[in-house]
């Protein structure tokens, strides 16, 4: 047997849902519980098909649990899983207290990319790169105060045109997140706001789970 | 210079963002966000096994790609 893992969750039982029209399963241990489905020896994943059913499932624990998501398709042996668990217990039990009652917002500020080619010279393109970031900066800034709270922690990572917040939030103030949001506008700049999602940046998993090949050898 | 003194942000209005995920927004994070285990898969296709692929390197964003990428030696 091939399972599909969906996510660690603390002890509790799985909530009632499907993957591919079968009921989820669920292993218990170390004070967790790992949600898996069971697949074919074989198994077909049809993209995007069971990408979007293997997100609802996460969404719908999400939406009342804490969870540590596992990468689409994460595959392990049927008799890999209770040793994985319980080598990995007290890591995920970690990255769960990390993020307990929370979600992860995620909200994009870009400008328009500075056009080199019209620039009147090499100066004047590095001038105008630099108000471009010193903008993006200020708005940045701004959001953030605006944002917090509810917001009760930050991640920023540069994209390629702005830059992405990830913002920690507790699952109970979300209507609070909405409200806050709408008084953010950007002028010159798109603000674009997705979520929520599995709190992943704030629970360091890479840190975490450096060690990932034992016991066994994941089939993912 | 607070926050607060950007004239670039700010003010309430009743253009509210956008918070819907697209595919792409999904496809991300099932790909970027989450526990991977280093390991391989058999990709299959209408039934026929087609590829033994090393998952960890290959079924990943361009952007976790660049994360992991070696760092170029300072000249």
């Amino acid at each position: 047997m091939i399972a599909l893992l969906h996510c660690v969750i603390r002890d509790q039982a799985p909530l009632p849902l499907e993957f591919g029209g079968a009921a989820l399963l669920a292993m218990a241990g170390g004070g967790l519980t790992l949600i898996y489905s069971e697949l074919a020896d074989a198994p077909d994943l049809p993209m995007p098909e069971s990408a979007l059913a293997f997100h609802r499932v996460q969404q719908e624990i999400l939406r009342e649990r804490d969870l540590v998501p596992f990468r689409f398709p994460t595959l392990l042996e049927g008799a890999e899983l209770a040793p994985h668990l319980a080598s990995f217990a007290e890591q995920y039990s970690t990255a769960l207290d990390r993020a307990a009652g929370c979600v992860q917002m995620e909200i994009e500020i870009e400008t328009p990319p500075e056009q080199a080619q019209t620039a009147a010279s090499g100066t004047a393109y590095l001038r105008t790169k630099a108000m471009r970031n010193y903008a993006l900066r200020s708005m940045g800034e701004a959001v953030r105060a605006i944002m917090s709270p509810p917001v009760i922690g930050w991640r920023t990572r540069a994209t390629a045109n702005g830059q992405r917040f990830f913002a920690l939030t507790r699952r109970t103030e979300l209507a609070q997140f909405q409200e806050k949001l709408a008084q953010c506008v950007m002028q010159g700049a798109s603000l674009r706001v997705t979520g929520p999602w599995p709190a992943t940046e704030f629970m360091e998993l890479e840190k975490l789970l450096m060690h990932e090949n034992a016991p066994g050898q994941a089939k993912s | 210079m607070g926050p607060r003194d950007s004239n670039a942000v700010l003010f309430p209005s009743a253009a509210a963002p956008r918070d819907e995920a697209s595919l792409l927004d999904i496809v991300d994070h099932l790909l970027n966000a989450g526990v991977v285990l280093h390991g391989s898969v058999v990709i299959s296709l209408a039934g026929v096994d087609l590829v033994y692929l090393g998952l960890s390197a290959v079924l990943t964003s361009v952007e976790t790609a660049l994360k992991h990428l070696p760092k170029p030696e300072p000249r």
